[in-house]
């Protein structure tokens, strides 16, 4: 038995979304969910009990970031993280290796695991899928991923198929390394880069495994969309129905209600934060840079019905001023703002399907970002495959035709 | 506005309140007072949501002018003032021209004006603008417009033209009072300048006190911004101490730049009534300033003693 419970609680009767009730040591989920990220230990210029107030119930840390600071020993001696940040709900800590493969130029990856030159002392260190679980052990997520052998999600070639294998055999290391099963969850990774047949046999051999739920990651890395939903199709029809699936990296709007739609149940990105920081907004109809001069006279809320705590007290000219004065409190409203949007947008996403009205809703979505109808060709085919026809009269399929031509 | 001087002990130093003050009739203020630090209206990182979760928050919240000068349009349009605009509808306003954690460039005040320095650079203001200016903050309490571009460097000769152009403004901004509605509950505080020159400041005094001002800020001893962070009161406390004689004892006195607790007792002594608390944020600064590189690291975790700081802390400190 796992300290992870999944129950679907509803289906769409057209596409592969679903509704969960996932339970975890520190408390329930629903899905699909969207977890903002706190790379080291908190949400950046967000308070634990302001996630809370926005009914947030799981986030995720970065290991590397934690890792270096404060440190595995600090976090066990301060009782793990949720203590040590103040959290009392769930957290999911990814396993540092692709931070490391992504920050540190030196990093090199061997069968033992991941070679990298300290940046503190430029002595040569090694994260192997056993330590990275020792200090996930130690911070205490209540999900903990699998170390995996990340490749670039552009790359091609004998080295996809090298780190798909490497992963396997990686996460059967973590599994026997992992001291705590009885209240953390170790998430394997589908890899395979960008061919499909990969996909297929990465989630096959995973599924044989004894865990709780599945991640799919080396996507959205830059490749291009209509390559990356195929991927997401092509796990999630190879992973079991009865567990949580979790897409790594992916938070913008449309993916989030795309892939949902292709069967997936949990995300995390740092753009929503990430993008406050530049002074732009989330909104039903894309997002709004605050600091645009139109907005030194709009007195209006960000977004009239959003209840966060920015909307119900802020209006734009305001955010606008403190944006152009760069005042330290502008990434915070911001920020709060978009976190609830997103949350907002996974409540919706769960209400739809549990009306079986999803369809409809994907359709007002897309309406509502591209009333021209100009829909991006990667999410009108994405949903045609899951029986969603976005626009009857939808632009030529180009897309299709040059994944054909990589494929023969 | 209403001062109750409730004792006076040592030499100057009073324990008072202030009731009735500007628009919040109902609110009693504790002298001696701190207020809030804001930049464009809000406190640097805090946003009014987190602000009511904090315990003894000052009730009065200090919004500098230089920060919003070039937003006068955005906060007039706004109609109901700065503290409604920023979410602090509980606070009391003061607006200083000038904010003390950031210098002042000198050379820019004029005979009809004052130049005030923001983020999108330099706005200068004649009476009438300022006038706008606070007309459109609706604040409760708010400085006149001052010439106080001196420091210990400073001629009497350029003391005296500081002293000059102080009162002409004063005079200018309590003609254009008198017929500004949004203003009518706003307490004016005069402004004492003349920089270290006795005589100039003795005839600021004189001028400002037989205005129809309610309380007063002592500035003019030097540029404002970190470096003030040195300033030694104690060894101007004489020189404070003869100005402070000539004030008088019913109105509150505030004096920025006052930083450093040690400061702030002296100050007290010398019975400054209120101080400015942009010193955590200069100081939080200078923290982050000592961290290397993009990543900033507040504390060194090898050295911290968890125990000692309380578990809701931690979350800021990592922040
Ligand atoms: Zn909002
Ligand atoms: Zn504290």
């Amino acid at each position: 038995s796992h300290a992870l419970t999944f129950k679907v609680i509803a289906e769409c009767s057209t596409t592969k979304a679903r509704v969960g009730k996932m339970t975890l040591p520190h408390n329930e989920v629903n899905t699909p969910v969207f977890m903002p990220v706190g790379t080291q230990g908190t949400l950046k210029s967000m308070l634990p009990e302001q996630l809370k107030e926005l009914d947030c119930r799981i986030m995720l840390s970065n290991t590397y970031h934690l890792g270096n600071r404060p440190g595995a020993e600090l976090l066990e001696k301060a009782g793990g993280l949720h203590k040590f940040m103040n959290w009392d709900r769930n957290l999911l800590t990814d396993s540092g290796g692709f931070q490391m493969v992504s920050l540190l130029k030196l990093a090199e990856i061997t069968e033992e695991g991941v070679k990298f030159e300290s940046p503190y002392d430029g002595s040569e260190m090694m994260l192997t899928p056993e330590k990275s679980i020792e200090i996930q052990n130690a911070i205490g997520a209540d999900i903990i991923m699998q170390l995996d052998d990340v490749v670039h999600s552009t790359t091609t070639g004998p080295r996809v198929e090298e780190a798909m294998y490497r992963t396997i055999r990686w996460l059967d290391r973590c599994l026997k390394a992992h001291k705590r099963p009885h209240d953390q969850n170790i998430f394997p990774i589908v890899q395979g880069g960008l061919d499909a047949e990969l996909r297929k046999k990465c989630a096959q051999e995973l599924t044989k495994r004894d865990v709780a739920g599945f991640a799919i990651g080396g996507l959205s890395g830059g490749e291009e969309k209509c390559y990356f939903w195929r991927m997401v199709d092509v796990s999630t029809d190879h992973l079991p129905s009865q567990k949580p699936r979790y897409l790594m990296g992916v938070g913008f709007a449309e993916d989030l209600v795309v892939c949902s739609a292709l069967g997936c149940d949990m995300y995390d990105c740092v753009f929503p934060t990430r993008t406050a920081r530049f002074g732009n907004a989330l909104v039903p109809t894309g997002s709004l840079n605050l600091k645009h001069k139109s907005f030194s006279n709009d007195y209006r809320p960000i977004d009239e019905s959003c209840e966060c705590s920015t909307c119900k007290q802020y209006t734009r000219a305001y955010l606008h001023m403190v944006a152009q004065t760069t005042s330290p409190v502008t990434c915070t409203l911001l920020t709060v703002h978009n976190v609830a949007y997103q949350l907002n947008l996974m409540r919706s996403i769960q209400n739809s399907i549990k009306e079986d009205k999803f369809p409809d809703f994907i359709k007002r979505f897309f309406h509502v970002r591209h009333p021209d109808g100009h829909y991006p060709e990667w999410a009108v085919e994405a949903l045609k495959k899951v029986n969603v026809n976005l626009n009857e009269l939808s632009h030529k399929n180009n897309c299709t035709d040059s994944v054909n031509k990589v494929k023969s | 506005m209403k001062f109750n001087i409730q004792c006076v002990r040592g030499n100057q130093a009073r324990l008072g309140y202030l009731a009735e003050v500007g628009c919040h009739g109902n609110k009693t203020l504790e002298t001696p007072l701190c207020m809030l630090y804001t930049k464009g209206g809000s406190a640097p990182y805090i946003t009014a949501e987190v602000l009511k979760k904090l315990q003894d928050v000052p009730s009065m919240a200090h919004m500098p002018l230089n920060q919003v000068a070039s937003f006068q349009e955005t906060i007039a349009g706004f109609k109901d003032g700065i503290a409604k605009f920023a979410a602090l509808d509980n606070q009391l306003v003061y607006t200083s021209n000038n904010d003390p954690a950031v210098e002042v460039p000198t050379g820019y005040n004029t005979k009809t004006g004052i130049g005030l320095w923001g983020k999108g650079g330099k706005t200068q203001l004649d009476c009438e603008g300022y006038i706008q200016c606070i007309e459109a903050m609706i604040p409760d309490w708010f400085q006149s417009m001052s010439d106080a571009d001196t420091d210990s460097t400073s001629t009497n000769k350029r003391a005296g033209k500081a002293v000059e152009r102080t009162i002409k403004f004063l005079d200018l901004i309590l003609e254009n009072l008198k017929t500004s509605k949004t203003l009518e509950k706003s307490v004016l505080f005069g402004s004492i300048v003349g920089g270290y020159d006795m005589g100039a400041r003795k005839k600021c005094i004189c001028e400002t006190v037989a205005r129809n001002v309610q309380g007063f800020v002592l500035e003019g001893f030097h540029r404002l911004g970190p470096s003030t962070e040195d300033f030694d009161i104690k060894q101007h406390s004489d020189f404070i101490s003869n100005i402070i004689k000539l004030l008088p004892d019913d109105a509150p006195r505030l004096m920025h730049n006052v930083w450093r607790p040690d400061s702030i007792l002296i100050a007290i002594e010398l019975g400054i009534d209120v101080f400015d608390s942009s010193y955590p944020l200069y100081m939080l600064k200078f923290i982050l300033s000592l961290g290397c590189g993009a990543e900033i690291s507040m504390l060194n975790f090898e050295y911290c003693d968890l125990d000692s700081i309380p578990s809701d802390c931690w979350s800021y400190i990592l922040t």
